[in-house]
């Protein structure tokens, strides 16, 4: 398309931008712009030609339908903590960023509902409603930053997602702006609403679809008893082994979550809360949920499972604080790698998690053939790994080998019969690698969708799909970028 | 266009055995009235391919001439949607039948689509699984029946519907091309979520061929009290239990009819349902006791608790469709009480609390009642889909009741994936 190369007054646009959506909502100048340069895969940059950041949905409308008329790509943003790229600007785009769109518009307790705009922050969800007893199921252990409409977008996980479920578990109903800038409803106050499921087919589909601006939420009870139980292993396959147990049993717990030893280390380094023995192979965080008898009789179940699959140590924990002392390592297991090394490289891949010693093993001879470390920080419930490639990124051509790497990371994981992204999203740091999950025939029925909201291609061009010129080349600048006071993963 | 059943079953001679072509005349009575009622004639050619590359070969070649095929499972609920035109070709699952792969520690499974539903959860509960869904007719349906209808029935509850536990699909598409989403894992965001597009789209977008569903343990005790009474004193009682930490993986309320017809009296039911260790499926009970007095409580338990929910299944999935019209309905969950008492003395309703999602039952076709009770949930939210009524009474009423405005984004998936119109898309909404 010949108008996506042609220089673009943006001067113009701006103005005309201006006029839908208020000077203040209008961001053009390179400095101003810079921070909305990459998301939280900040080896990836590329800035915007403009950001705006409309506060309803008929500016928000009214901004993609200039979009639509003028052929100018566009790239949704909420808070910018996706790890996969998602929101990383393409050439030549407007960045329509959602944070000025953060007001929670109804809170149904009758109905278990709660409708919010997509800027909303995660965690402002449970907090409207933990006073009356109940709380928003998903939470990324990036709640207390990142926005809804990220979450429906990338359909985020959390270390919680074992026993009830992603985003799209959670997600009701959406008010959406399309490509074009008409508005849609989709889904409704009931589940199973006659017609397609529009709701189920957008979440996840990580921008390219069009933005949400108002997102109906289910919200769940508030467990009466929760328990942490703590353990530590001799070595990885031995947790694992424990994990096997626990689920062959028939214990369905909210939460299970295995740290290798060098995840320890590093996190005891920079947290210091002495709760995971440095010395052990691993530990394994279970949490439990439900009624206190249930709770009771589950977490000494566990423990049994866990000391009969070789665990030196257990450790429970039931009130609040103690609790989310024995979590608070895990949650800040990614930023604590920054102790070991400049950079690390995640993955996000997924596994049966029947094969889980298998494919750690592999990891590991992976590790010393490559000749990085990596520091396993996974959810091991459900099988999401979270390989941390340890790095120096100010090292040129480090990138581009620990690349390489997590490739084949994600190619392991295909081949057990897993996928390349659990909760991440592919966005445009693994679109390359769809073809290895998906063949061209799948692929092409999946851009059928595509076509059908985006027949000009402009929402998040060239993320999510292998294209002959996006998996040759991209704006890398190995350039970490961290967050203040909030854990990522 | 029509073609003459003759030239087609000629054509297909070549693709598939003598023995994947079916008459009419064969079928069970209650599969042949079900076709009549989708729409189907007697004539019409009928084929069962025994393999996913036998049934693409046959989508191929229906796409070739320009035929309009029905797609279909065991048959168990092909009359729910609208009738069919024009169809030349009816495109069974059945004989797809095989558990691909049981991965009992990772609990999933991948079956074909044809395998029967109850014989599937027979095979599971040998490891001490099942699937979390109890839809309609479960003997007689196909796992792609119920994927294709989205029918998740009472455990939706706690577990949710079949588009949340469906993790990946197989299916042919109109061109004939196999094609796949999702995966094999419970975690996965890689591509487009097709799962949840197919799920609930009646055939219409292609034929799915083959699924990976999660699985859950089956637990160690199972527990139901069923509370009779006067509709206030339920409707309180189930916001009470919403409101609590209880955790049952039902929570129905069941219409007055119903209720005498398996042998209970009152203006309507609360039948709430535990699963869990014992200790807590006891507890449970007794607190859901406590907190309702004065009603009218019968406590099953193990074997006698699932013969209830059996019995209850089959005393409004009555297996004899002639006359009567049973609709799928869904309001506000606020208001799932009400809907029991709007429905006259002669239907019978059943109504999941917690999500809104209920059924109600009419001893036969009265556009009047239905109109009726569409419009109540529609000002509540809500929806009213008819799934069985005569053939004739379809035809003088919006069988989906879709009320939105995303209908002309559907359509325009519907033409983008089939724009031959292979799959008889006037079934579906709109």
């Amino acid at each position: 398309m010949l108008t996506r190369t042609t220089k673009r007054n943006w001067r113009a646009v701006a103005k005309q931008m201006e006029s839908l959506v208020g000077k203040s909502g209008v961001v053009w100048t390179p400095e101003e712009l810079l921070v909305f340069e990459c998301d939280g895969l900040a080896s990836y940059k590329q800035r915007p030609a403009l950001a705006v950041l409309p506060q309803t949905t008929e500016e928000l409308a009214a901004v993609l339908k200039l979009c639509h008329r003028e052929e100018i790509p566009f790239v949704a943003r909420g808070s910018g903590t996706g790890l996969s790229g998602g929101s990383l600007p393409v050439e030549e785009c407007v960045l329509v960023v959602t944070s000025r769109m953060r007001r929670i518009l109804k809170v149904d307790l009758e109905n278990r509902q709660v409708v919010v705009q997509p800027g909303v922050i995660n965690n402002w969800v449970t907090q409207a409603v933990s006073g009356a007893g109940f709380y928003y199921a998903p939470d990324p252990s990036s709640q207390s930053i990142c926005s809804v409409g990220g979450n429906v977008a990338e359909n985020s996980g959390g270390v919680h997602c074992l026993k009830y479920g992603v985003t799209t578990n959670h997600v009701l109903a959406l008010k959406l702006v399309l490509p074009d800038g008409s508005i849609v409803d989709v889904g409704g106050p009931v589940p199973e609403m006659p017609g397609y499921d529009l709701t189920g087919l957008f979440v996840g589909s990580e921008g390219t679809l069009g933005i949400a601006t108002e997102i109906t939420l289910r919200i769940l009870k508030t467990a009466e008893s929760i328990q942490v139980l703590l353990a530590d292993f001799e070595t990885v396959d031995a947790a694992g082994a424990a994990v096997s147990a626990i689920t062959s049993a028939g214990i369905v717990p909210g939460g299970m979550e295995i740290m290798d030893n060098l995840s320890i280390n590093c996190v005891e380094d920079v947290v210091a809360n002495g709760c995971y023995p440095r010395d052990a192979g691993a530990i394994l965080l279970v949490e439990i949920d439900g009624l206190a008898v249930e709770v009771e009789a589950s977490v000494r179940q566990v423990e049994a499972l866990c000391r009969a699959a070789g665990a030196r140590s257990t450790r429970i924990a039931v009130d609040l604080a103690e609790r989310l002392n024995l979590w608070k390592g895990r949650k800040a297991a990614f930023a604590a790698m920054g102790q070991r090394a400049p950079n690390y490289y995640v993955q996000d891949g997924v596994i049966p998690r029947t094969k889980l010693q298998y494919v750690l093993r592999r990891i590991e001879e992976l590790s010393k053939i490559h000749g990085y470390p990596i520091a396993n920080v996974f959810h091991a419930g459900d099988g999401n790994l979270h390989p941390l490639i340890l790095y120096d990124g100010r090292v040129a051509g480090e990138l581009e080998k620990v690349e390489v790497l997590g490739g084949e990371i994600l190619k392991l994981c295909v081949e057990v019969g897993g996928s390349i992204s659990g909760e991440h999203g592919i966005g445009a740091e693994k679109r390359c690698y769809m073809s290895d999950m998906f063949t061209p025939a799948d692929l092409e029925t999946m851009q059928w969708v595509r076509v059908v909201f985006d027949p000009k291609t402009l929402a998040n061009p060239t993320k999510l799909f292998p294209t002959p010129r996006t998996c040759g080349e991209s704006a890398r600048s190995g350039i970490a970028q961290s967050f203040k006071s909030a854990e990522l993963f | 266009m029509t073609s003459s059943a003759r030239s087609i079953d000629r054509e297909l001679a070549s693709l598939v055995e003598s023995s994947a072509l079916r008459d009419f005349e064969s079928l069970a009575p209650l599969q042949q009235l079900r076709l009549a009622r989708a729409g189907i004639s007697a004539s019409t050619s009928l084929v069962y391919p025994k393999s996913e590359s036998e049934l693409a070969a046959v989508i191929a070649c229906a796409h070739r001439n320009r035929w309009q095929v029905l797609p279909c499972g065991r048959l168990s609920r092909i009359d729910w949607g609208k009738p069919a035109p024009a169809v030349d070709l009816v495109v069974s699952t059945e004989r797809l039948d095989r558990v691909i792969e049981h991965a009992v520690g990772d609990l999933t499974v991948t079956a074909e689509a044809g395998i029967s539903f109850g014989q599937l959860q027979v095979w599971l509960a040998e490891a001490g699984q099942f699937l979390a869904l109890d839809p309609a007719y479960p003997e007689q349906s196909s796992l792609g029946g119920v994927l294709a209808t989205a029918e998740s029935g009472s455990m939706h509850h706690r577990y949710g519907g079949v588009r949340d536990q469906c993790l990946g699909i197989t299916f042919v598409r109109s061109d004939g091309e196999i094609v796949k989403a999702g995966g094999r894992v419970v975690k996965n965001v890689a591509g487009y979520d097709l799962m949840k597009l197919l799920a609930g789209s009646y055939g219409t977008l292609g034929i799915i061929t083959a699924a990976t569903f999660r699985l859950y343990p089956v637990s160690e005790y199972s527990g139901t009290v069923l509370l009779t009474g006067p509709e206030t004193a339920v409707s309180a009682l189930t916001a009470a239990i919403l409101a609590s930490a209880l955790t049952p993986t039902a929570i129905d309320l069941v219409g007055e009819s119903l209720l005498e017809s398996l042998g209970f009296q009152g203006q309507i039911g609360l039948a709430v349902r535990f699963a869990s260790i014992r200790a807590s499926v006891t507890e449970q009970l007794e607190r859901v006791l406590a907190l309702a007095p004065a009603l009218k409580a019968e406590r099953f338990e193990l074997e006698e608790e699932s013969h209830f929910w059996e019995k209850l299944h089959a005393q409004f999935w009555q297996a004899d469709p002639a006359e009567s019209v049973i609709c799928k309905v869904g309001v506000r969950p606020v208001s799932a009480p009400l809907v029991l008492g709007e429905i006259r003395a002669d239907a019978t309703g059943w109504i999941r609390a917690g999500s809104g999602i209920g059924l109600v039952r009419w001893p036969a076709f009265d556009p009047v009642a239905i109109t009726r009770m569409r419009q109540f949930c529609q000002a509540r939210g809500g929806y009213l889909t008819v799934l069985e009524a005569p053939k004739a009474g379809k035809s003088q009423i919006d069988v989906w009741g879709y009320t939105g405005n995303a209908l002309e984004l559907m359509k325009r998936l519907q033409q983008q994936f089939d724009p031959q119109k292979v799959f008889s898309p006037a079934r579906f909404v709109g």
